[in-house]
């Protein structure tokens, strides 16, 4: 990929002294893809100067220097953090909503049991069984899926810096 | 009980002698793997009210007690979830550690602190309790030999450098507790299978429970006993006002009993069981029958307010949060997290079946209502000779192990802030602050009445929800925090939580009084949420002006270098106010 010379995105304030032209921005792509979705307008803006790129390698001075953008947060750097907090709380929000729902439909379950006529000794086995028995693999599970999730979500940050 | 604590004691000195030093020692446990963090966790997180409390409210309530270990679970996943991983980014070891590092505030760490030390000695008070009944229980002499004996081990300790966060001992205090239930619990049930049928299905019958032998019990507080058929029992000293000595008739109903009369039952006769807890089998066995499903209309409110309690302080609880430290990164911290679960659900199953068993083997604890001795007593009632004897010391081990580790991480806990936040730091300080560490719980301890200990342990819970727990979810999560604002929640919504728990500790109000105000969590912790959002609104302006560094270092995994690498900067991020370096759990 190469950027034209005019290339409409963002504000190059913050970006625009840590520029030098070097090979392979394709970190403009990423921020821009990033604004995009984030609703930031793209307007289009005059090249301040122009990018001639030779090469395509990837090169760690580059990854360096997007961690560098993520540490000073600026630009891309608090887009992409905001973006990370937001999925990591969504995530949690989630599953606390889930395992409040379902601890709070044991007793649910119970009157309904109750109320279909079964036999006394049937709701409370299964009132011993569902809270004494049964929410602990629940609750495993719920965390099981909580820790896949984040360290999915790290990871997708981790790629989106250092790509 | 003696073995354990030498056995503790020597384990713990072993370990100091290989200590070195401070860089050593966080460098040794933070290369500790997720499995030994995750039982060492949660053998500092089963306490007294885990160990002998649950069972004891089973054996009194059924199946609605089982909320309490339900609740204290969760409480782990609500911290796997919001609060594990960003805070061991953060570098704080502590919590006033966090709210400094987090907002940069002096006075918002005091106040920190001043929490730590106030939700520690309410969570230590019934740890002191429990001891006391432990020993009480099993050998008869008066309570306050067994907290004592609690606070002389854990300060010896402690004197001598044995560092409670050690890995090793924690980790073997888990299985040590496991195996203390669990072993007693299998060994009962197979036996349970010899006993005659009738005697197994009674506690599926419409009957009230009933004694198996011949039984005296004494009560020690007064106590209204409710009575579920007509039947004739020896009585001496005051039942329903009347000075009696002999053998009297109860008709169906609540007799009222007062503190030191003795009471003879006959085998095979009825348990009039306490006031306000289910009486027939069927009804104990049933859900909806006790707790908040009795008549009082606030009763589920109640509930729901012990459950936000539990599921939200356990982030809050200053011991617990400590041990996080010696995770190796945020993933580790997730990880473990999700291991101590596992480890809680498991435990979890014993005492439950424990508190079975008691309402077969021990139902004279309902009579006077103190059911927490519930596991100790059961091996010995139910299995006459040397193997209920071998029994119950094995139980009696368990639980004191459980008040050595909940009692050691607190009372450092707590003389760590007080000698480096209250007075200057040196190490003769801290073992000074050791002291008054206990002193003033145990004062507490043995002058105010034990409430159920589980419920007491709820008190310490509810002051924590609503204290560090917005503290540390608004920190974590929101920027828009500030120290003002985190200072002002926590002050209206932990201030009024403890100021609501106090009185209830004390155990000497009425019922009704006692249920509300030592369930203050429903409205405290929204109320905590609110003060901080809206105060952190109007100072904007003290918003911190790095905070975006900070958010980054708590969620970006570490792998980038983003966060300061944890051996060579043990003790935190650079902040603007000047760190203290040498705390209380670090000099050895």
């Amino acid at each position: 990929m190469t950027s034209s010379p005019d290339n409409p995105i963002g504000p190059a304030g913050p970006i625009g002294p840590a520029q030098q032209g070097g090979p392979g921005d394709q970190w403009h792509e990423v921020e821009a893809a990033l604004q995009e979705a984030m609703g930031y307008p793209t307007r289009a803006r005059p090249a301040k100067r122009e990018r001639v790129v030779l090469a395509e390698r990837r090169s760690s001075r580059r990854v360096v220097r997007t961690l560098a953008e993520v540490e000073e947060l600026t630009g891309v750097g608090e887009v992409l953090l905001r973006q990370l907090m937001r999925t990591q709380l969504k995530i949690a929000i989630r599953l606390m909503v889930l395992t409040a729902v379902v601890l709070g439909s044991i007793p649910m379950v119970l009157l309904l049991v109750s109320s279909l006529g079964a036999a006394g000794i049937v709701v409370a086995g299964l009132a011993w069984l569902l809270s004494g028995l049964a929410v602990y693999p629940f609750l495993i599970a719920v965390a099981w899926t909580y820790n896949r999730r984040a360290d999915h979500n790290e990871q997708e940050f981790t790629e989106m810096v250092e790509n | 009980m003696a073995a354990v604590a030498a056995l503790t004691i020597f384990v713990g000195l072993y370990g100091a002698r290989r200590t070195r030093g401070t860089p050593d020692f966080l460098t040794a446990s933070q290369s500790v793997g997720s499995r030994w963090n995750a039982a060492a966790i949660a053998g500092e997180y089963l306490c007294a009210a885990s160990f002998l409390g649950v069972a004891g409210l089973v054996l009194k309530e059924g199946v609605d007690a089982l909320w309490f270990p339900i609740g204290f679970t969760a409480g782990y996943l609500a911290l796997l979830l919001f609060v594990a991983a960003p805070l061991r980014r953060s570098g704080a070891y502590t919590l006033p550690d966090f709210a400094e590092a987090r907002l940069g505030s002096g006075p918002l760490r005091r106040i920190c602190t001043a929490f730590v030390v106030l939700i520690c000695w309410l969570y230590l008070v019934p740890q002191l309790q429990g001891a006391g009944l432990t020993v009480a229980a099993v050998t008869g002499w008066p309570m306050w030999v067994g907290a004592a004996v609690v606070m002389v081990v854990v300060t010896f300790n402690i004197y001598t450098g044995w560092m409670h966060s050690i890995t090793f001992v924690q980790a073997a205090q888990y299985w040590v507790k496991i195996t203390a239930l669990a072993i007693p619990v299998f060994v009962l049930l197979i036996y349970l299978t010899g006993e005659p049928a009738g005697f197994r299905n009674s506690l599926t019958t419409d009957a009230a429970p009933f004694f198996s032998t011949a039984t005296k019990v004494t009560v020690e507080t007064d106590v209204v006993l409710q009575v579920d058929a007509p039947m004739v029992l020896g009585i001496t000293g005051t039942a329903d006002g009347l000075r009696v000595n002999g053998p009297t008739y109860w008709a169906t109903g609540e007799h009222r009993v007062d503190a030191g009369t003795e009471l003879y039952f006959a085998a095979s006769s009825q348990v009039p069981v306490i006031s306000g807890a289910p009486v027939q089998n069927t009804a104990w066995l049933s859900p909806f029958t006790s707790g908040p499903f009795t008549s009082n209309q606030y009763s589920v409110l109640v509930t729901y307010s012990l459950i936000v309690a539990l599921v939200l302080g356990t982030m809050g609880l200053p011991h617990v949060l400590g041990r996080y430290y010696t995770n190796p990164d945020g993933r580790a911290a997730r990880t473990t997290t999700l291991l101590v679960l596992a480890l809680l659900g498991t435990f979890y199953l014993f005492p439950t079946i424990s508190g079975m068993l008691a309402r077969l083997y021990v139902p004279e604890l309902l009579v006077t209502g103190t059911t927490d001795a519930a596991v100790l007593l059961l091996p010995r009632r139910a299995l006459e000779g040397w193997p209920g004897n071998l029994l119950c010391g094995l139980v009696a081990a368990g639980a004191f192990s459980a008040f050595l580790s909940a009692a050691s991480g607190l009372v450092t806990s707590v003389a760590g802030v007080l000698s480096t936040d209250v007075l200057p730091g040196r190490l003769r300080d801290f073992r000074a602050a050791t002291v008054v560490a206990w002193s003033v719980p145990l004062a507490f301890a043995l002058s105010v009445s034990a409430l159920d200990l589980a419920q007491s342990v709820g008190l310490a819970f509810a002051v924590a929800a609503s204290s560090f727990c917005p503290l540390l979810m608004l920190g974590i999560w929101w920027r828009g925090l500030t120290d003002a604002g985190a200072a002002a929640g926590m002050l209206v919504g932990g201030g009024l939580a403890f100021a609501a728990v106090l009185p209830a500790a004390t155990g000497m109000l009425s019922p009704g009084w006692q249920a509300v105000l030592s369930h203050p969590a429903l409205f405290t912790v929204p109320l905590a949420f609110l003060i901080m959002v809206v105060v952190s609104r109007y100072t904007k302006d003290r918003i911190p002006l790095d905070v975006s560094r900070i958010l980054l270092r708590m969620h970006a995994p570490e792998r980038l270098g983003l966060s300061p690498d944890p051996e060579t900067a043990p003790f935190g991020p650079a902040t603007p106010a000047a760190r203290i370096r040498t705390r209380g759990r670090h000099r050895r």
